[in-house]
């Protein structure tokens, strides 16, 4: 089912994001509206997961690519505009992650919960080199890649609460160690990226 | 007409006084909704700035902040703002990854697809099951219940890699092998597939009687 879900997001999105493109050339529109305009749509086209089976959020970026195919030169002016937006975007996003990181709901369990963590990333890690195997890149690059897979923060504040909320057992262990998952790699993976590049920077 | 009016405001002037501190206790009024975003909005600027001189990424001021304005601590924020949260962080999710979708093109994506495509899953799968497995040793959950655990947090946050990739973008880091766009395509694709298992296994606790706790795909 979920391979359905992915192709059937892709070629939506494919669609829309050439339906766009013919409309753009066809008609005269401001690159601000024509932002509010992308934007819009793609958060309806969001709305479709609760009644069709699309994997919309893959389906989002295809949008864009079809653009970027079509349209070169404007999307580059979109992607600027884009980047003003995320300017107010991410103030609402982390502030309102933060309100909801229920820091209470962390209790006695919290040095098991971050046992079990830190083996997770340390098996994730693993994981990031398993993936790297037969690529092209250098030595130095491939460990590189196992800091920019650690941060979590927006998927754990949206669902970490819902197992309890639904009643199922432990939930509260869940919603406990999702919100130390939050607090621990967050910090640790956005200070950790700006970090090693600035040491692989020097060192190439 | 002219007095009932003014008495209209004579009213709701007491009622905005006699609520104005107890407000900040208690701001459950729709008309708090605009202040406190404006004191959002303040105060993240006054974080940002800060975080940008002690050289600290600005989303771990934000994120405290949330956390200190938030129903555990000050309870500072409107509960109409709470309760389109969801909405808002979900609207916010997109934005990050349109711009994630505007960073690629079909040159980059040929030459790192097949690397994103293992880095969007591999990762995500050694650590959902590896939690799995802690979670039941170490915290008592059952397999079921730890796999769920495991997929909610394995899923990487686009939103904090998306960003800092196209920021290292920009300055033609690692230019040679596109690691940045690698990374930043595999982020946005991570998150899709944890949700998916996270979703998968969900239904499987649904019906958990007649699968009899098995956590694994390929049992039913």
């Amino acid at each position: 089912m979920v391979p359905v879900e992915i192709v059937l997001g892709i070629s939506l999105g494919a669609a829309i994001g050439f339906l766009f493109s013919l409309l753009f050339k066809r008609f005269h529109i401001r690159d601000t509206k024509r932002v509010l305009l992308i934007l819009m749509i793609a958060f309806v086209f969001h709305k479709l997961e609760e009644v069709l089976p699309v994997a919309t959020l893959l389906g989002v970026m295809a949008i864009d690519f079809v653009l970027r195919e079509r349209l070169p030169v404007a999307v580059d002016r979109i992607a600027g505009k884009m980047e003003r937006i995320w300017v107010v975007a991410e103030v609402f996003l982390f502030v309102l992650v933060g309100a909801s990181v229920n820091v209470r709901a962390i209790g006695d369990s919290w040095l098991m919960g971050l046992l079990v963590i830190l083996i997770g990333l340390i098996f994730r890690s693993a994981g990031v080199l398993a993936a790297t195997l037969g690529s092209k890149l250098t030595l130095r690059e491939r460990p590189f890649c196992m800091i920019p897979s650690l941060p979590k923060a927006t998927v754990q504040a949206a669902v970490g609460g819902i197992p309890l909320a639904m009643g199922v057992a432990y939930g509260d262990v869940i919603l406990s160690v999702s919100v130390l998952s939050i607090l621990i790699t967050a910090p640790l993976g956005a200070i950790g990226i700006r970090l090693a590049a600035r040491r692989f920077a020097k060192s190439t | 007409m002219k007095l009932a009016l003014s008495r209209l405001l004579q009213k709701r002037l007491q009622l905005i006084a006699s609520t104005k501190f107890a407000a900040w206790s208690c701001l459950t009024l729709e008309e708090y909704m605009i202040l406190s975003i404006s004191l959002i909005v303040i105060l993240s600027i006054v974080v940002l700035s800060l975080f940008e001189r002690i050289r600290l990424p600005g989303l771990i001021g934000l994120v405290s902040l949330g956390i200190a304005l938030g129903p555990d601590a000050m309870n500072l924020i409107d509960t109409s703002l709470l309760s389109i949260s969801d909405e808002v962080r979900l609207l916010a999710l997109i934005v990050i990854l349109m711009r994630a979708g505007l960073g690629l093109n079909r040159r980059i994506i040929k030459k790192i697809g097949p690397l994103a495509l293992r880095l969007s899953f591999l990762p995500s799968l050694f650590e959902g099951f590896s939690i799995m497995v802690m979670a039941h040793f170490f915290l008592n959950l059952s397999l079921v219940q730890g796999e769920m655990l495991g997929f909610i947090i394995a899923a990487v946050s686009p939103a904090v890699v998306v960003p800092e990739m196209l920021r290292l973008k920009e300055k033609d880091f690692g230019k040679r092998n596109e690691i940045p766009s690698t990374i930043l395509a595999a982020a946005s694709i991570d998150y899709v597939v944890a949700i998916t298992l996270f979703t998968v296994f969900w239904e499987l606790k649904e019906d958990r009687m007649s699968v009899s706790e098995c956590p694994f795909l390929w049992c039913r």
